[in-house]
């Protein structure tokens, strides 16, 4: 059923034009927002600047519809020998080559725009050695397909096992990409009321930072017209006023703590929304996402890290959160990770048997971090906090100030004593266990044979009261575990290049 | 800490501390003032200048030249301290590098998770004849070990003798088809089997 030859140089579908410019536009709308969003505060702008500013966003996304275009034309493929090669670039061109036996997986997805042009995106994903993963933006269903299958094809020939995982999904490919796997079992489904309980039960500190970034930027404006409406001179009246001042500052604080609520619970809603987990033999295929549809597969062999997280509202709710880390060149960011939420205990047991051969109940060796990890901590911390406390008292006076830098300290307390409590290293026949998290719970597992290498490290305080810490490197990144007592470590260290050693198991 | 809970008794283990330490080649001591000086003494006269260009207060120049003293004092107790600390050695089946006065570490490698190992060679280090080994491991870049400042005969020892272990591996896994990684690991010492970078010759 070759109905394409993909040997001569092959270009996307013509709708990739499209894909590509799409992409960048939504792109560049996200990293300008702010720029976009301030000068329309102002009036002045808007009376005599506005027209040329929309003139010029015209020309903006014209020319980036033609860079989307040249970039469509300079970007070529094909089935080379024994490779899989892609030519790209307008001004810095480039040539990525995959030789058949890196070859790991093959994904077609489908982004919201991918969705409405009806074409699918193609990734090619290697054991994670450089950076050579290959993505094609946009390709008709039935050659993604057929290339798909023409790559199998010769990537069996070398490496039957990549393809004993594959073989179900590729022939359901050839029918259809989203219909239910005939030989997989749902994992998980999450429905709305657990996606809305994993919304409201995650750490809203983060939405509330991306909200103070929009604040900070909305602060001159909002000030502006305050003082016009109220006519109040800020600055002279401060102390004169500082009831009103008060009530206002507790309703604001109160505002921000809720949109902050509702921003991280809509933007985890729609980031995990229709998340779906099958199970295909060892491997898993997570789907999910709103806008941005994410549908990766979870390897066996690829798997490093598993992270669990929860904290005191999900244990109530009794939903966890779960990330993966598979082998990559790069350290992962958080966003990076796979991602399952609002998983049950039931579902993270059937995963990590599948993943690991083993039972999440294994006896552990424990060590724990120092108490002086906390005393880091604060260090770190009061760098920030000492530049935080001169601005605020430059700003609002020694009184205001201070209140506040007390009520931050007692926050501060709080989450570094829970930080230190949490954090541990521990180590069974198979496995390494890490812990870490101040409000949340993080328990990171991964495979003793998947470490990379090991080290110990003692800045000069630690040299002299004997503490170290313990940095294991994993084809997936590096786990830190702070403080810990440095014979103890020594021994840790020991025990895991011993079972690392004398191990046949591959990292991958 | 319980170790009674594993099955391995824990006088079995070897100890990587117990290995006897290599120090690397004196000259490199040398190397780390050379790298460290030229660019110091290239910046060190350009706060003053300024004085005579712009004008700049006095304190913030003195300020400025404060820094730097505290800088280069730091610098030089890392490399005067640091120097008899940067060993390595190596065990049957991993390789051992400790370095650092003020941050010391102590980093093992085990031969088998070598993806590539390059002998390199900086126009600084060729001055005097010296060669920098670098352990390729799988995943960020952040996990390689450099072993800097070791002659080549020392270096060349060390790669054959982990590219020797990391063979070993590979031919047992040849009867395992799956290990994808182990593959191309053969592949890319077979095609280039030396690799030598030797940029002097």
């Amino acid at each position: 059923m070759n109905k394409n030859d993909f040997s001569s140089p092959q270009l996307q579908d013509f709708r990739g034009v499209f894909i590509i410019f799409f992409a960048d536009v939504a792109r560049k709308i996200r990293r300008y927002f702010f720029a976009f969003f301030i000068p329309l505060l102002n009036e002045n702008f808007r009376a005599f600047v506005f027209n040329y500013f929309i003139l010029a966003i015209i020309l903006l996304v014209a020319l980036s519809f033609g860079y989307a275009y040249l970039l469509f034309i300079n970007f070529k493929f094909q089935i080379k020998g024994q490779s899989f090669q892609l030519n790209h670039g307008v001004i810095k061109r480039s040539n990525v080559e995959i030789p058949f036996e890196r070859i790991q997986n093959i994904n077609l997805e489908q982004n919201i725009f991918q969705r409405f042009l009806n074409v699918v995106g193609f990734q090619v994903e290697t054991a994670g050695e450089g950076n050579a993963e290959i993505t094609i933006k946009a390709l008709r269903r039935e050659v993604a397909v057929d290339l798909k299958n023409q790559l199998l094809e010769e990537v069996k020939q070398l490496n039957p096992e990549v393809i004993d995982d594959q073989e179900n999904e590729h022939q359901q490919d050839a029918k259809q990409i989203h219909t239910h796997y005939r030989n997989s079992k749902v994992l998980m489904e999450l429905d709305f009321i657990s996606l809305f309980k994993v919304g409201i039960s995650s750490n809203f500190l983060k939405g509330l930072s991306i909200l103070l970034l929009f604040i900070s930027s909305l602060f001159n404006f909002f000030f502006d017209i305050l003082s016009h409406f109220l006519a109040i001179d800020f600055e002279e009246d401060f102390f004169n006023r500082i009831p009103e001042t008060l009530t206002f500052g507790v309703i604001f604080v109160g505002f921000l703590l809720l949109l902050g609520f509702l921003i991280t619970v809509l933007s985890v809603m729609i980031r995990y929304f229709g998340l779906r987990v099958l199970r295909l033999k060892n491997n898993f295929e997570v789907e999910y996402g709103l806008i941005k549809r994410i549908n990766q597969v979870i390897k066996k062999n690829k798997t490093q890290v598993v992270e669990i997280e929860t904290n005191p509202i999900k244990k109530w709710l009794k939903i966890n959160n779960l990330f993966v880390s598979q082998a990559s060149s790069v350290q992962l960011s958080d966003a990076q990770k796979i991602g399952m939420v609002g998983i049950t205990n039931a579902q993270i047991d059937t995963f990590f048997e599948a993943i690991f051969d083993l039972s999440r109940n294994q006896k552990f060796a424990y060590l724990k971090s120092n108490f002086r990890y906390m005393i880091r901590l604060f260090w770190q911390q009061s760098v920030v906090f000492g530049i935080a406390f001169l601005i605020g008292y430059h700003f609002f006076g020694l009184a205001q100030t201070t209140a506040i830098a007390i009520l931050i300290l007692l926050v501060l307390v709080i989450v570094n004593y829970l930080a230190y409590k949490k954090s541990y290293v521990s180590i069974s026949d198979d496995l390494i266990k890490i812990g870490g998290g101040s409000i949340n719970t993080n328990t990171k597992y991964l495979a003793l044979h998947k470490v990379q290498s090991v080290y110990l490290k003692r800045n000069i305080f630690q040299q002299l009261n004997q503490h170290a810490d313990l940095v294991i490197y994993t084809a997936s990144g590096r786990e830190v575990i702070n403080y810990l007592a440095y014979e103890k470590a020594k021994i840790f260290q020991n025990y895991i290049l011993f079972k690392l050693e004398s191990s046949n198991e591959s990292w991958i | 800490m319980e170790f009674s809970n594993l099955q391995v008794d824990l006088s079995s283990i070897p100890d990587f501390k117990k290995v006897e330490l290599k120090s690397i080649s004196k000259k490199y001591k040398t190397v780390l003032w050379i790298g460290w000086l030229i660019p110091f003494f290239i910046l060190m006269p350009l706060p003053g200048f300024s004085l005579l260009f712009f004008e700049v207060p006095y304190l913030y120049v003195v300020g400025i030249y404060l820094v730097i003293t505290v800088l280069f004092l730091f610098t030089a107790i890392e490399i005067h301290k640091g120097f008899p600390r940067r060993k390595f050695g190596v065990r049957e089946l991993d390789i051992i590098h400790q370095k650092g006065f003020f941050v010391f570490t102590e980093t093992v490698v085990p031969f088998k998770r070598a993806q590539h190992v390059e002998i390199k060679q900086g126009p600084l280090l060729r001055l005097f004849q010296l060669y920098s080994l670098k352990i390729y491991t799988a995943g960020a870049s952040t996990g390689d070990l450099v072993i800097n400042g070791i002659n080549f005969d020392t270096a060349e020892k060390l790669k054959s003798k982990i590219l020797q272990v990391a063979e070993i591996e590979e031919d047992e896994n040849f009867k395992k088809p799956n290990e994808t990684s182990k593959d191309f690991e053969s592949l890319d010492s077979h095609t280039d089997p030396t690799m030598k970078k030797k940029q002097d010759e």
